[in-house]
């Protein structure tokens, strides 16, 4: 694959995870934003973390995509070309901000000492900087630092699960510095999140002195501590003297408080902070962000792929429930699955439909079906793959979502703007895209249902509840086309980034 | 020779005396090794037939004609002998046993070939107008040490020492019993004795080795291949006993200090007696050393690495690393004391055994600079056996390049000196190899866990 | 014949008569002579020896040959001996099995790396789960702590949470109930495997079908599932049970079992001629007398709860009954 390459470009997008790679809202979104501004010469930074776990490239790359590279942050090949093992020291100056940033991690992460320590540290761990990745691995300092920090504070006895767990938590870091250090320039770089990517951004931000903005979508501290959460991959040794059983495993705290401070690392650089709705908006606050910098932009469909389906809609609502989206655990498939044994004991001929890619997380699409089978709807529920929506949505009654986690799904809007209303979990936006956020969105009325997560006898019943009167289905229908005819066209988001870019291009160098 | 620790706390655990004593004898006579029994072989046939073989010309062809079969094929073996330990314990240690035995057969195949096709032609060019009889005992002597060395080797890698200590025992015996026997025959009957006496060792060992397995295949030479092999065990083994064998050498074939025996063998009686007797005194020595890096090393060894790969502490991890370094040095303070004894005692009663062994007394600060030399190399010894523990091989093989290096130097310095410094040579090469062991051990354990963790 | 033959010339060319007097000579000649004639018969040896090996054991025979003939080389008349007496041994000797040695097993160590545990309340953990004025911080915890607390009584705690403000809260309940589920389902899938697997009417498939029973039994017992999927959950968990007792129709546990699934399915009359089926097979009284009270509860027959808790009311072994037992008693 040849990857298109630029001397410069206007906004580097820098992306973990997602677009061309994989499929899915935010890579969607990413594509829409691209394409619509047909005038401005995209840079894209991909980080993944091994190769082997992303396929082909899903998107095609709009022409105003003048330069692409892809990293990945745990292929560990890259090991090879380190330097032998050899100790390392480092100057007096550096050991000691490296004490005092790890401190503020500790005490108060507003500490401007430690905040002033830590950008130091950022600023030398670039190539060249006095805090090259060799002293990380082989320098005493960093080994003495380690044991303090062990003994300080890890309650968990195994020292090398602790060893290795700081080795893996960092490498990135220094190929991250090299990444940024070596990308093309850009007058404004643009995260999709805050993670990886968004220290990326950051790192650029100070190196460069160009703008740093940041849209996220879900919040990705909030999805790793998702992960980390329901993670068994993560190893606990206390035994049962050293444990407390309030106490979640060290690591999984390690891991938690690490992308915490990512994230506010992030924060700390990026102007303007982005958010699609106002609860992640106070969310990012909460974690750092300063209110100040912060504002929502909702997302925005294009009316005229879907508004023509409309008319190619049976009369009554066809008795199939659809889940849009990939199959993983965020999106609690399950549930789904496990709401269809209900509405299939209440409605014998209706469908469940999973409409999206199963490639993503294997085990988990094999765990579905297997709880298919097991319930006895492995007839009644199809996993269909990946599938264009403009052919879905003429033939379902409903879009589902029984996601436990989501920002401003775009299934639920497009699902609207072809006239089909929806059932959803409570999460996210879901329930302001639902039930209308202020008193004139609320006027137009309910566009389907919300109920708890992981309540699949609640999702059942609000389903067939709206499948079986077509009178409220007609009315939960009229509601979504108005509702997202109001205020969730692609026109509003692209004119609100359009000032956003503007802004950002023009700003000087700071 | 790890395992030998378990035989050892056995021991140690019955808390009386007998099985102290029964303990360190154990660990003294496995701990000198093949090499001291085989020393100690030579000393009594000597002794035994001193008075009864005539000419005594005759014992002393004898002794020079084992010493150089000993030494040569010590040297030959050395190599392979450290690799193949390597090699035998961790084909057990991954439960590869099968690889083994047919890994021992084809590494015999390579030795004895090699050794008679070397054997051949020394007979020819360092022998030349002996008779063909003790030419051809001389080979099959030399060929039967070599395959003896790297069975012994493999029977320690298997943890056999009880067996390999009877064996080389009956072995011994019946070589004395035989040369006794063989006396009147002169040198080849005396030569007939060790062949047959050897030949008895390994077939006995042999069929040990065949009890033990039963083999799939015969032959194999996975040993030879790159990934099992290390270069740096094959130089450690050459240099080291390079090292040993160094100054013996020299002052074989120095004119001043030595005479023609046989053919072209040379033998120093002046410098061997003190130097064979004094190997003796180490025994004690090894025995101590044994016990302590055996038994209490290892423990807290093993301790270290299973909390380091199985998620122990730092605190724990730190505390085995302690109580490491303090095994250690017990160990080594431990040898101290008991050579020291050693020393001790060889003044005391060295004019008295010189006496009775006929030599003159003119040789006595010879015997006791040798005596110290041969203390500190079992320090040295130790502490070698230590590194091996902590793999680190490149540091070995610089001790065993600087303690060759400076035997021969210094040696040959002694010599150029004259009689008065005889022996220095080899003990000043011994402790300042030791020195620098020591010094490099200390920064080693001192930054252990650094290592283990940081410089994987 | 052709060994023997070899054998005969092999010895021949040892001979005595000649072979001394080379030996007694002083001559490289002679010694070279010897040399040449002794290789000789060390192949011929060797050539012969190879093919008295067992077969597997004479492979490669290259490296083999060598070996022979380098033993035979060096060491002249005793060697020959050694390899006969080698190849003997490789035929005759059956391998021997020494008993391993005993472990010895180390003492525990004394842990340096405890910590003083931060105490937590144990009880009234339902109110202050779902106390939303609590710091999420120290709810958390709370939760965290409930991931070792049995799946009976967490489900429902947990299930509370579900629908928290907070989402870190929500996020993890759900996380650990999904744990939960997920672990039972999977073993669901793979012994339904298994059964589909077995041969009709197999003790392994009826072996099968109880592990099947229990395990939908579990998802109700734990609360992990509800409304439609505990109906699922307990029907799956009959029909499995019906299968295991028509290979086993004596085993009180699956009367007792059966009883439990069929009582909240609504067969009353079926669940009670269960309970006294179990009871009659030999089960102790006190595990059956509750659930048949429940079931005469259930019909109304309010005499016989009566009767039957009186007789409950001897034992004092069932403390979470007592209270019930007590009001029944004091009727």
């Amino acid at each position: 694959m040849n990857f298109p390459r630029a001397k410069e470009a206007d906004i580097a997008l820098l992306l973990e995870g997602t677009f061309p790679y994989v499929s899915g809202g935010v890579s969607s979104w990413v594509n829409q934003i691209i394409r619509a501004f047909p005038e401005l010469r995209f840079a894209i930074v991909f980080l993944g973390s091994r190769r082997e776990d992303y396929g082909a490239q899903k998107y095609d790359l709009p022409d105003n995509v003048v330069h692409l590279e892809a990293h990945y942050l745990y292929d560990f090949d890259h090991t090879q070309t380190l330097p032998k093992p050899d100790e390392r020291t480092l100057e007096a100056g550096v050991s000691g901000d490296l004490a005092k940033a790890h401190d503020m991690f500790k005490r108060d992460c507003a500490d401007p000492a430690g905040k002033a320590a830590l950008h130091n540290m950022c600023k030398e761990i670039m190539p060249g900087g006095k805090l090259p990745a060799e002293s990380f691995l082989y320098g005493t300092q960093s080994w003495d630092l380690l044991c303090e920090r062990y003994r300080k504070y890890c309650t968990d006895p195994s020292f090398v699960d602790y060893f290795w767990t700081v080795r893996i938590m960092h490498a990135p870091l220094w190929q991250l510095a090299k990444i940024a250090h070596e990308l093309i320039p850009a007058r404004a770089y643009h995260s999709v999140s805050t993670g990886y990517a968004g220290f990326l951004g950051a790192l650029l931000q100070q190196t460069h002195k160009r703008p740093l903005i940041l849209s996220e979508h879900g919040i990705y501290t909030k999805e790793r501590k998702i992960d980390l959460f329901k993670s068994e991959w993560i190893r606990d040794n206390r035994n049962i003297f050293q444990r407390d059983p309030t106490e979640l495993s060290y690591f999984r705290q390690t891991w938690i408080s690490f992308f915490e401070w990512m994230g506010r690392f992030c924060y700390d650089a990026a102007d303007p902070i982005i958010a699609l709705y106002e609860n992640n908006r106070l969310r990012q606050v909460a974690d750092g962000a300063a209110s100040e910098r912060t504002f929502n932009i909702p997302n925005g469909i294009s009316l005229q792929r879907f508004a023509p389906l409309r008319k190619l809609r049976p009369e009554n609502p066809p008795p199939v429930l659809c889940l849009i989206g990939r199959v993983v655990p965020i999106k609690d498939v399950k549930t789904f699955i496990r709401a269809m044994r209900r509405v299939l004991n209440q409605l014998p001929e209706a469908k469940g439909w999973i409409a999206g890619p199963e490639d993503e997380d294997l085990a988990y699409a094999n765990d579905c079906r297997n709880l298919a089978e097991s319930l006895g709807v492995a007839d009644r529920v199809k996993f269909l793959g990946f599938q264009k929506v403009e052919d879905l949505m003429p033939k379902i009654g409903l879009t589902i979502l029984s996601s436990i986690s989501e920002a401003l799904p775009l299934v639920i809007l497009e699902g609207y703007a072809a006239g089909v209303p929806t059932v959803s979990t409570d999460v996210g936006s879901c329930r302001q895209l639902i039930e209308g956020l202020d008193e004139e969105d609320q006027a137009f009325g309910h566009s389907g249902a919300v109920v708890n997560i992981a309540d699949p006898q609640a999702l059942a019943d609000a389903a067939i509840g709206l499948l079986t009167d077509p009178i409220a289905w007609h009315s939960a229908s009229r509601a979504g086309i108005a509702r997202v005819e109001r205020y969730y066209t692609d026109d509003l988001m692209f004119g609100h980034y359009r000032r956003v870019y503007e802004t950002a291009l023009a700003a000087k160098d700071s | 020779m790890a395992g030998i620790g378990f035989e050892l706390r056995k021991l140690l655990r019955k808390d009386t005396l007998v099985g102290l004593l029964q303990a360190y004898t154990f660990a003294g006579i496995i701990g000198s090794g093949p090499w001291v029994l085989s020393i100690v072989g030579i000393l009594i046939i000597g002794l035994l037939s001193h008075s009864i073989v005539t000419p005594s010309f005759l014992v002393t062809q004898f002794q020079t004609s084992v010493t150089y079969l000993i030494a040569s094929s010590l040297i030959y073996t050395g190599g392979v002998q450290l690799a193949f330990t390597r090699f035998v314990s961790d084909r057990l240690f991954e439960k590869n046993d099968d690889l083994v035995m047919p890994n021992l057969s084809g590494l015999l195949m390579v030795v004895v070939i090699s050794a008679s096709i070397l054997g051949t032609l020394g007979i020819f060019i360092l022998l030349p107008g002996q008779s063909v009889l003790y030419r051809i005992l001389m080979l099959a002597g030399f060929v039967l040490m070599c395959a003896i060395w790297v069975v012994t080797i493999f029977l320690s890698g298997m943890k056999r020492y009880q067996a390999i200590v009877a064996l080389f025992a009956l072995g011994y015996s019946i070589t004395v019993a035989l040369a006794l026997l063989l006396r009147p025959y002169g040198l080849e009957g005396l030569m007939a004795g060790f062949v047959f006496g050897h030949c008895v060792l390994l077939a006995g060992m042999w069929i040990l080795t065949a009890f033990d397995f039963r083999p799939k295949t015969l032959i194999a030479f996975d040993f030879f291949r790159s990934e099992t092999l290390y270069p740096s065990l094959l130089g450690i083994g050459t240099l080291y006993n390079l090292g040993i064998w160094a100054d013996k050498f020299m002052f074989w074939f120095f004119p001043d200090t030595s005479e023609p025996i046989i053919g072209a063998l040379r033998a120093s009686i002046i410098y061997d007696l003190p130097v064979f007797l004094a190997y003796l005194s180490i025994i004690p020595g090894m025995a101590v050393f044994m016990v302590r890096i055996e038994t209490d090393f290892v423990e807290y060894y093993d301790k270290f690495y299973n909390a380091v790969r199985s998620g122990g502490s730092l605190e724990y991890i730190e505390a085995m690393r302690d109580e490491m370094v303090y095994s250690i040095r017990q160990g080594l303070a431990e040898i101290g004391k008991i050579q020291t004894l050693a020393v001790l005692v060889t003044f005391v009663a060295g004019p008295t055994l010189l006496e009775a062994l006929d030599i003159s007394e003119l040789y006595l600060p010879l015997l006791y600079i040798q005596v110290i030399g041969a203390s500190l190399q079992v320090v040295l010894l130790s502490v070698l056996n230590v590194f091996f523990y902590l793999d680190q091989r490149r540091i070995i093989l610089y001790l065993c390049a600087e303690f060759l290096t400076l035997n021969i130097v210094l040696t040959g310095l002694t010599l150029w000196k004259g009689a008065a410094f005889y022996g220095y040579g080899f003990t000043l090469a011994v402790l300042i190899t030791l020195g620098t062991a020591l010094a490099i051990l200390d920064r080693k354990l001192s930054r252990l866990e650094f290592e283990t963790f940081m410089l994987q | 014949m052709l060994h023997l033959q070899l054998g005969i010339f092999a010895l021949m060319l040892e001979a005595p008569s000649w072979v001394s007097a080379l030996l007694g000579s002083n001559d490289d000649g002679a010694l070279l002579l010897f040399l040449l004639a002794h290789s000789i018969t060390s192949v011929l040896v060797s050539a012969i020896a190879i093919n008295l090996l067992p077969k597997h054991l004479a492979k490669p025979r290259l490296p083999v040959l060598i070996l022979i003939f380098g033993t035979s080389y060096a060491i002249p008349v005793i060697g020959i001996l050694i390899i006969i007496g080698g190849i003997f041994l490789l035929h005759a000797l059956p391998q021997i099995h020494r008993a391993d040695a005993f472990e010895a097993i180390e003492l525990p160590e004394i842990d340096v790396h405890q910590r003083p545990g931060v105490g937590f309340r144990q009880a009234g953990m339902r109110s202050f789960l779902s106390n939303t004025k609590a710091p999420v911080a120290t709810r958390l915890r709370a939760l965290i702590a409930l991931q070792n607390v049995s799946g009976r009584v967490a489900s429902p705690l947990l299930r509370d949470v579900l629908s928290d403000s907070s989402e870190d809260i929500r996020l993890l309940a759900y996380g650990i109930l999904d744990n939960k589920e997920k672990h039972i389902n999977n073993a669901i899938h793979t012994e339904a495997q298994n059964f589909s697997q077995a041969s009709e009417g197999s003790p392994e498939q009826a072996e099968t079908a109880r592990r099947l029973a229990d395990l939908y039994w579990e998802l109700v017992y734990q609360e992990l599932v509800l409304g439609d999927l505990r109906l699922h959950a307990l029907q799956q968990s009959l029909h499995f049970t019906r299968i295991s007792l028509a290979g086993s129709p004596d085993d009180a546990g699956l009367h007792l079992r059966l009883g439990r699934l069929l009582q909240p399915l609504g067969e009353t009359h079926l669940a009670h001629a269960a309970y006294n089926q179990a009871l009659a097979l030999g089960l102790p009284k006190t595990r059956i007398l509750p659930y048949l009270a429940e079931v005469a509860f259930d019909l109304g027959d309010f005499r016989t709860v009566h009767r039957l808790m009186h007789e409950l009311g001897d034992w004092q072994s069932l403390p979470r009954l007592q209270p019930v037992i007590r009001y029944w008693n004091e009727a």
